[in-house]
């Protein structure tokens, strides 16, 4: 399906704070999201900027409904509307997948700043640019069209949560 | 005669001992010196001197910077470093300690490393030191008194700070309390309501770290329903808690902003209620207690001395000092 990229940062935060009320809904009112009961669980995933809205929406449920994500995908995560990586441990995530690519000038992703992540929190950083088994040339812009790269964020997925 | 020559004599090996021995204190505060670093640090700041009006614009400026940054890949250190050299140059009009800033400006690190690093020298006595770290805190929150309405107090980057420390278990700087309370007490006060429940998010993120590594391994761990239902309770409870602390936190504002800006009647409607809550919050944990102290201290027309009084007995060190203190001036 042909995507638009977006070139200009729209004022999401009303689609965030959607979201937020949506995720909260369902954990608290229909059951989803118990990790201690049934190994459910809350994931946000995001590409680029949406990396980077990703990281906003963990924080805001973390610190708005007290919700504690289960899984977390940076995919070449960038500062939302900014040109930046998004290195921030997003507060407060039980594992994130933190993939981002070298190859891009200025917009790529990088490793997640170590000083930001919680104790007891698992942070797996994969740069494809470097890291054996990933085809070293994928840009910001083919990044999320590889299959290896889509195939381990839902291994992963599955690895964590039941349902 | 003798005897006077001793006599200065005596004073002067005082004088250089106690230099030394503050130089010692700083240099075992922060960090020990990196000879490379320091050259390097000394050699930028050679270049900045010379640079001219436009230093953004000057290549060897960048060339040094650059030079810095590949001598270390540790944030820390080489901001721990230039304190030491802050702490330990001497200067005309202490001129040193402006460049230096200027030399962080360069080096372009998230706000989170200065946090970390200077946090424990607000207030620390060594002078240049004390400049250097004041500046870079006052520039990066802006919660200067009087600051002009359209201007937002930015204590985002310190509620990261705290809530990593809270959830780390480790102490945060007393300072570092001290000073964001004293430029904003009502910030102050939110940054803490929200880190309050990171100990508990930490204890469930190890848990869920747990079952996640027993899975990887091939193992199916047993639901744990009741670990879940007590997550479940005490987040609950910080959230009500929480709700509170905001609307406290309100209504007190509320009534300052009327009292400031010359509303007298509708500020002598909003008082009971705003005393009201003060007289909870000094009821509470201990940051909110210090809050109450803050707000008392800046604003005469909340003051009571009994809570006062009490407050200065509370087995909290930074809230019984800071009750007992009549130094709290006006955010600066």
């Amino acid at each position: 399906m042909a995507f638009e990229v977006p070139t200009v940062p729209v004022d999401i935060n009303p689609v965030i704070s959607f979201a937020e009320i949506e995720i909260a809904n369902a954990v608290f009112f229909r059951n989803v999201g118990n990790y201690f009961d049934y190994f459910g669980g809350v994931t946000v995933m995001g590409y680029s900027w949406g990396g980077g809205l990703a990281h906003d929406l963990i924080e805001r449920l973390s610190q708005n409904e007290g919700i504690t994500t289960l899984y977390g995908v940076y995919l070449d995560a960038i500062v939302y509307g900014g040109v930046t990586a998004q290195d921030n441990w997003p507060n407060a995530t039980a594992y994130l997948l933190n993939m981002y690519e070298t190859n891009t000038i200025l917009i790529h992703g990088a490793a997640i700043d170590p000083t930001t992540i919680q104790a007891g929190a698992t942070v797996e950083d994969v740069n494809t640019t470097t890291a054996p088994g990933y085809p070293g040339n994928l840009t910001h812009y083919s990044i999320d069209d590889d299959p290896q790269v889509q195939n381990h964020i839902l291994s992963t997925l599955a690895g964590i949560m039941l349902r | 005669m003798r005897q006077a020559r001793l006599r200065i004599l005596a004073f002067i090996v005082v004088c250089w001992v106690n230099t030394v021995h503050a130089q010692q204190d700083v240099e075992i505060l922060i960090e020990k010196p990196d000879a490379a670093i320091q050259a390097q640090i000394q050699k930028l700041f050679n270049t900045l001197q010379k640079s001219g009006d436009d230093a953004r614009s000057n290549i060897d400026v960048w060339r040094e910077v650059k030079a810095l940054k590949q001598l270390s890949t540790d944030k820390d250190k080489l901001v721990r470093q230039l304190a030491l050299f802050v702490a330990t140059t001497k200067s005309e009009e202490d001129s040193h300690v402006l460049v230096a800033a200027g030399i962080l400006y360069f080096l372009d690190f998230p706000p989170s490393v200065p946090i970390r690093v200077f946090a424990p020298y607000l207030g620390t006595d060594n002078r240049q030191l004390r400049s250097f770290v004041e500046m870079w805190f006052y520039s990066h929150d802006k919660a200067a008194n009087d600051s002009p309405p359209l201007r937002p107090v930015n204590y985002d980057d310190y509620l990261d700070y705290v809530r990593l420390k809270i959830g780390r278990g480790e102490e945060i700087p007393a300072p570092f309390i001290r000073y964001i309370y004293e430029r904003s007490p009502g910030q102050a006060l939110l940054v803490f309501a929200y880190a309050a429940g990171s100990r508990d998010v930490a204890v469930k993120l190890e848990a869920m770290h747990t079952i996640i590594e027993a899975r990887k391994q091939g193992k199916e761990p047993e639901p744990q329903p009741e670990l879940g239902q007590q997550f479940e309770e005490r987040r609950r409870a910080r959230s009500k808690e929480k709700r509170e602390i905001e609307l406290a936190e309100h209504i007190v504002s509320n009534a300052i902003w009327l009292n400031k800006n010359g509303f007298t009647d509708r500020f002598q409607a909003a008082l009971p209620e705003a005393n009201e809550q003060l007289d909870k919050l000094a009821k509470g944990e201990w940051w909110a207690k210090l809050y109450v102290v803050y707000i008392m201290r800046q604003n005469p027309p909340f003051l009571k001395d009994s809570i006062l009084r009490q407050l200065a007995e509370d087995e909290n060190k930074l809230v019984s000092e800071a009750a007992s203190s009549k130094s709290i001036s006006k955010p600066r």
